[in-house]
């Protein structure tokens, strides 16, 4: 399968921080084997961020976790390659896979009140990783923690440094994990929806934070969501999924301005846009997303596709591409 | 000064389907000190809140965590029976009325809750749960029963073959039409919406979207619709009430509002809608800080922490709702100073 | 016009196709493959089921006296042998499952409801009510069990048999005459006022949570009254948990039953009772541990089974969240 094209402000000789080719996740069910994850490829390069968009089910979460070797069992990763820094990370052991998670790679999850231990000081956690990972002393690493929480933006860090997760606010959370998996350098970011379970004036902090740390860092951030608005604002590069499949991939700007997939076609006009004319209804896309137990066959949108023919259904189609870094997976894209 | 306005019953207009008027509910919050006697921290979850809701008009009511929008659709209901204030339902007071009064006027007025799977009773069929309201009041004869929950199935997109089938069978948005279904199954007039379509997938929010308005027109229902979501609001809303921590920051009709939002709240919500980065809008400033917390609100106006054009005034004093536009009010000492100056 | 959500849609192409399947299906589905319950149900079922065929069952009377076979070890002819004054161990074993069952069932079905009322009541009610109702509870379960029942047992005896005395001169039923049913009787009443305490508490912990469930609110918000939600939707809710709580507390009763009997108190010779065998047996234990072992190791498996029972209806009725 061609790489991805990299966008052009990225330097065109910047090894690849995460090279992932053809990934398969699957999960053994009682009902049957669940393909949480078919085929995904991407490369992301320092400094990149690239959004991983789609609904409930469509498998981002996995790609994540994936990424980290986290997969929750039963689930396994069956198939596929996850270079990491040019380091084939399935081959490694479970200690040497520790090793990597925190300076390599680390997350931001959704919910940071759960993410977070409620029975340990918050410093106390970003103090971790670093006497792990960098064998810092305890002195050492607690001055660390308290930098880390004041360049997130917290105020008061020595103060906020022995409190717990619950005296916190939301966005002040949601601000100490990213502190905490920033507190290694990795040099993959992994945020599972950092903005969801956040007031919408603190998603907009949170997003200048999240810039701001690539700018400083300038790892390559992987970011997860649902709203395609953050991504049309936040990522450089965009991969939009369904059903656990890439169905569209490409620089953001040009994917929603020139969107190809139906899929992605139906996504971006149903999203609730400032912009849009609110007196016409919203053109939703038709049924459900499926169940991925009983994927059908062939193209997986074909269910819910306004231009569904009988190729769609036989045969699964591939990534092709459409300009240069822009492609997508349909049989009949050209007809739009 | 308040702006409140005394309305005895006589002088409601008929055409007004709900009307507060200083609605306060306040929760008493965590203790103060450590005896009994140092008294406990009141929560204002609601703070002096009065509009009115139109036959037929929709109105959105959009805030932050913590801005008491839900306590304000729950205390309309008397879900929670509201501290002070006063609700008109077609004219009749709400808060003067026993529970017990309450019950036969709940057919008229119905909720749509957030959560789709809390808010059904996994035990039973969802036929059971559409039709629980047409039961409890004996509205229709047994015989007739399964036809009417087929009818609103059917209304709401659901195959009326299901009725037997169980929560935990349809997906999320699925079991929010059963809420819906079971919303409308007694006729209503009013309907609350609370964030009926914020734990839903993105393309499902557009199908319940366009099916709430469709419903709205064709059974000419009355609603508010509750959410965080400005972009989802403006879609539903002939009007639209912004609140911070208990109080109306700004209402107005929803295109006057979105065209030119005057109270800084409002301007701080819309800009931080995200945009793409290639819009020529992008790039709008981030404001500080985050809500107060509930329990200890800012003296003066509750905004005076974070917004980016306060005054030494607003510290001072909290400011009163003014129409500044015809059908549009803000309040805001920023906007009603600039009101008087241009009279 | 969008057709998508307004016209009846097409079964097929939107909705699951597996048949509908309700949650007790889906519980049947769990405990059937949890082979420890499988086994307590089995074990469980043989009681019952030799507990009313025990008359038919057992090769002698369990009443019948052998002055020829007095304190025989087991054998062919006496399998678990004989006691002190010639009665066979085994039939006595048989009958004694069946005053087990019944003792236990009474008690338990008695216990439950007055927990499941009280508990449900003062929960959903609140307030002053509920406060007076835990206090009488935790009251109760202050006390030792046995101590209390054994108190309640030896205090209310002679007045219930006078009361069946008088009441037999009135009706002329038989049965109020018969001493070994009269001490049933007291059994199942000092056991029962003892019993209830632990069902109502955990019926209350379970309705105290329900109310706050956002369902619940629903059905208040569509009308419905206090007591039409507690009927509808709190005591369906609890019932899974009831199930449980019935059958862990149907082996804790005939283990209560046991003990009382065992002190001497419960079940009065001649009926039989396997914690009264136990204790006409203890003094000969060493020469005749058959008579302790026998009703001893019955009864033993019998808990035993009732736990892997209720354990197992416990994991297959508490799922979870799932699909939430």
């Amino acid at each position: 399968m061609a790489p991805m094209q990299m966008d052009s402000s990225i330097k065109a000789d910047a090894p690849v921080v995460l090279d992932v080719h053809d990934l398969q996740v699957c999960f053994p069910t009682r009902e049957g084997i669940v393909t949480a994850l078919d085929g995904l490829s991407m490369q992301v390069s320092p400094g990149e961020i690239i959004g991983l968009v789609g609904e409930s089910g469509c498998g981002k979460t996995t790609a994540a976790l994936s990424f980290m070797r986290l997969v929750p069992k039963p689930g396994k990763i069956t198939a596929g390659q996850i270079l990491i820094e040019g380091q084939d990370i399935l081959k490694l052991g479970p200690s040497e896979m520790r090793t990597l998670r925190g300076p390599s790679v680390a997350m931001i999850f959704q919910d940071a009140l759960t993410a977070l231990d409620p029975r340990m000081p918050v410093g106390r956690q970003i103090m971790e990783p670093l006497q792990i990972h960098q064998h810092l002393s305890s002195r050492a690493a607690r001055a660390r923690a308290i930098e880390l929480l004041a360049s997130v933006g917290i105020p008061a860090p020595e103060k906020r440094f022995s409190q717990f997760s619950h005296e916190f606010s939301g966005g002040m959370r949601q601000r100490a994990m990213i502190a905490l998996a920033l507190s290694c350098s990795p040099r993959l970011l992994l945020a599972d929806e950092p903005t969801t379970a956040l007031d919408v004036t603190v998603q907009r902090q949170i997003m200048s934070l999240i810039k701001r740390m690539r700018d400083e860092t300038d790892a390559a951030i992987i970011l997860i969501t649902h709203d395609v608005g953050v991504v049309a604002e936040m990522c450089d590069q965009v991969i939009v999924m369904y059903a656990g499949s890439a169905v569209e991939t490409g620089p953001t700007r040009t994917v929603f301005t020139r969107p190809t997939h139906p899929y992605t076609i139906g996504l971006l006009s149903s999203t609730l846009e400032l912009t849009r004319d609110r007196s016409l209804p919203l053109n939703a896309i038709p049924g459900l997303p499926p169940e991925l137990i009983h994927l059908p066959s062939g193209c997986v949108f074909a269910p819910r596709c306004p231009r569904v023919g009988d190729a769609c259904r036989e045969a699964r189609p591939v990534l092709e591409p459409v300009e240069s870094g822009h492609q997508v997976s349909c049989w009949r894209w050209k007809e739009g | 000064m308040e702006a409140a306005e005394i309305n005895t019953q006589a002088e409601l207009d008929k055409d007004v389907v709900v009307s507060l008027r200083g609605l306060k509910k306040y929760f008493p919050g965590p203790h103060l000190g450590v005896w009994p006697w140092s008294g406990r921290a009141t929560v204002r979850a609601v703070d002096d809140v009065s509009f009115d809701i139109k036959r037929g008009q929709t109105l959105g009511l959009v805030g932050e965590s913590g801005c008491g929008k839900t306590t304000v659709g729950r205390s309309l209901l008397q879900l929670v029976r509201p501290t002070a204030g006063d609700v008109y339902f077609e004219r009749q007071n709400l808060c003067q009325m026993s529970s017990k009064e309450l019950y036969p006027l709940r057919k008229h007025m119905q909720i749509i809750f957030q959560d789709p799977f809390a808010s059904l009773d996994s035990r039973c069929t969802i036929g059971f749960t559409i039709s629980e309201g047409l039961l409890i009041h004996k509205m229709v004869q047994p015989s007739e029963l399964r036809q009417r929950v087929a009818e609103l199935m059917v209304m709401v997109g659901l195959n009326p073959g299901f009725e037997n089938r169980y929560p935990h069978e349809f997906s999320g948005g699925q079991r929010q039409r059963v809420g819906i279904a079971r919303a409308l199954a007694t006729n209503p007039t009013f309907i609350v919406g609370d964030e009926p379509i914020s734990a839903l997938d993105v393309s499902i929010q557009a199908q319940i979207i366009n099916l709430l308005r469709d419903l709205r027109d064709r059974l000419h229902l009355t609603m508010l619709f509750i959410s965080h979501d400005l972009r989802a609001v403006r879609y539903l809303s002939d009007e639209v009430a912004v609140m911070y921590l208990g109080k109306i920051a700004e209402i107005a009709p929803t295109d006057s509002l979105f065209i030119d939002p005057l109270h800084p709240y409002t301007q701080a919500l819309l800009g931080s809608v995200p945009k793409p980065r290639w819009s020529s809008s992008a790039g709008m400033a981030e404001i500080k800080g985050e809500v107060p917390s509930p329990l200890n609100p800012p003296s003066g106006c509750y905004f005076s922490t974070r917004c980016p054009h306060v005054m030494p005034r607003c510290r001072e004093a909290q400011p009163a709702l003014v129409e500044a536009q015809p059908g549009h009010k803000v309040a805001c000492f920023l906007v009603s100073d600039h009101a008087d100056q241009s009279e | 016009m969008d057709n998508s959500t307004l016209a009846p849609v097409d079964a097929s192409s939107m909705w699951r196709t597996e048949k509908a399947r309700s949650f007790w299906d889906d519980v049947f589905y769990h405990f059937r493959h949890n082979w420890m319950g499988m086994a307590g149900l089995v074990v469980f079922i043989l009681l019952c089921l030799t507990a009313i065929f025990a008359d038919k069952l057992a090769p002698y009377d369990y009443l019948n006296q052998d002055w020829n076979a007095i304190l025989k070890q087991p054998s062919a002819a006496h399998i678990m042998g004989t006691d002190d004054i010639g009665r066979d161990v085994f039939s006595r074993i048989l009958m004694g499952g069946r005053t087990a069952l019944m003792v236990a069932s009474c008690i338990t079905v008695a216990g439950a409801i007055i927990g499941l009322l009280v508990g449900s009541f003062g929960a959903f009610i609140g307030g002053k009510v509920d406060a007076a109702l835990v206090w009488v509870v935790d009251g109760l379960m202050s006390f030792p069990n046995i101590w209390l029942a054994a108190f309640i047992n030896v205090a209310t005896t002679p007045t219930l048999k006078a009361w069946a005395a008088s009441l037999y001169t009135v009706t002329h039923w038989g049965f109020l005459k018969d001493e070994v049913l009269i001490s049933y009787g007291v059994v199942v009443f000092s056991i029962g006022m003892v019993n209830w305490a632990w069902p109502a508490r955990l019926v209350r912990s379970q309705v105290l949570s329900l109310r706050e469930r956002e369902f619940v609110e629903a059905v208040r918000a569509l009308g419905g009254t206090a007591w039409w939600i507690t009927l509808r939707h709190l005591i369906p809710n609890v019932l899974g948990s009831m199930i449980v709580l019935v059958t862990l507390s149907f082996g804790n009763a005939m283990l209560f039953e046991s003990s009382l009997s065992f002190l001497g108190i419960g079940i009065r010779p001649p009926g039989a009772s396997w914690g009264a065998m136990i204790f006409q047996g203890i003094a000969r234990v060493r020469t005749h541990p058959y008579l302790v072992l026998a009703p001893g190791i019955t009864l033993a498996i019998v808990m035993l089974s009732l736990q892997f029972l209720g354990d197992a209806l416990n994991d297959a009725l508490n799922p979870r969240n799932r699909n939430a």
